[in-house]
């Protein structure tokens, strides 16, 4: 651990003492078991413990859709994770407001909750300066434009500035989305599933029905899969998990699914 | 067994030009390596997901394994490569079956990097 990051840690310690001292969070917040925090959305910004209360116990946000956003502009505006499931696609993502994350620079990773409980809370962090941003080894990330386009008969996005992220998703049936193609490696981590749902959004598509996978052989999900381990339990899982949620769409099942040399992850929803 | 591509993908295809000045990209689904000039835009979904076969069957050679080694249907993948092989042979992604030392470093840190909590 760096010096400046030591301090980081040391002042957070300070912070839930003393926040627990005067009754302000929870145990639980302090990093107990079953805690697995997302990230959450700030809009309209609720009390820290409101965000933790919002969580369920899979660790998946559900009062906040886990978008990773610390902020999304100003206040009164709506943010991808108050996306109510009427309109959650309405208008694609023109004039929404832009995203701004906190990012840890050690690993380039954004802030989930308990990290910003850590640093303090997300009105201390917003009030904080760059320069004391990078003295705590934190960053602002401010999530850039994405340019829709097409493919043939598929839809892809791309990101204004990062010309290596990439999605590509196919429709062929209303309410049925396939993902054929994520890159998003010059993103901070934990922007996955924003980078999925807004693309989605941008491109004015919802998996109503169905949201496909296609093509998970990455090493990670084939370990998950040949452990036997539940799709909502693996990493793309928990990120596509993330990102319906923010569409205001309802995961109902999940599959694993061989199809030819692929293995796909098949996630039946409903709104 | 036939790749899966229409005379349109096979234009497209055949009309891909080989530029080994490119670098690649980490594509987080497959964990795989793409360069640019390897899939055309405006491909038929099946000639895609042919493609795709080809790009995971590739990655494993990349890993120093065989196409044995396919973790889901290795059957299947070698069945696809190797009609892809007759179909289009000029397909600049048989040009890259072994990586650069520098090639080989990103895709490792990639994939050690994909074991993460988030994506």
């Amino acid at each position: 651990m760096t010096g400046r990051a030591a301090e980081a840690a040391q002042d957070a310690k300070q912070f839930i003492a003393e926040s627990m001292q005067q009754g302000q969070m929870r145990p639980a917040l302090a990093g107990g078991p079953g805690n697995a925090f997302e990230p959450h959305v700030s809009q309209p910004r609720p009390k820290l413990n409101d965000h933790a209360m919002a969580m369920s116990s899979d660790g998946i946000g559900e009062g906040a859709a886990g978008d990773g956003l610390a902020r999304a502009g100003n206040a009164g505006e709506r943010s991808v994770g108050d996306a109510a499931a009427g309109d959650a696609v309405a208008g694609g993502a023109s004039g929404r407001p832009k995203q701004v994350f906190y990012v840890r620079e050690a690993d380039n990773r954004i802030l989930k909750e308990p990290d910003i409980i850590l640093f303090g809370g997300l009105e201390k962090l917003e009030n904080t300066t760059v320069e004391e941003l990078a003295a705590r080894g934190l960053r602002k990330f401010e999530m850039p434009e994405l340019i829709a386009g097409r493919d043939g008969q598929a839809m892809t996005i791309r990101a204004e500035g990062h010309p290596r992220v990439y999605l590509r998703a196919e429709m062929k049936v209303e309410g049925e989305v396939t993902i054929t193609d994520l890159f998003g490696q010059t993103l901070p981590t934990g922007t996955g599933n924003f980078l999925l749902s807004e693309g989605l959004r941008k491109h004015s598509i919802l998996p109503s029905r169905r949201l496909i996978l296609e093509g998970v052989v990455n090493e990670p999900t084939i370990q998950s899969y040949k452990f036997g381990d539940s799709v909502e339990r693996s990493l793309l899982g928990k990120c596509a998990t993330r990102a319906l949620k923010s569409l205001g769409v309802v995961p109902i099942k999940y599959e694993w699914q061989e199809v030819g040399d692929a293995l796909n992850i098949v996630i039946t929803t409903g709104r | 067994m036939e790749a899966g591509f229409n005379d349109q993908d096979l234009e497209l295809i055949k009309s891909l030009k080989y530029d080994p000045s490119l670098e690649p990209n980490f594509e987080a689904l497959k964990g795989c390596l793409i360069w640019d000039d390897e899939r055309p835009m405006g491909l038929s979904s099946e000639a895609y997901r042919t493609i795709s076969s080809l790009l995971v069957a590739r990655s494993l050679l990349h890993k120093g394994l065989t196409l044995d080694d396919h973790p889901i249907n290795a059957d299947y993948c070698k069945k696809v490569w190797a009609a892809a092989q007759q179909q289009i042979s000029d397909w600049p992604g048989f040009k890259r079956l072994t990586l650069s030392d520098e090639d080989r470093k990103y895709l490792e840190d990639e994939i050690a990097a994909s074991f993460r909590e988030d994506l």
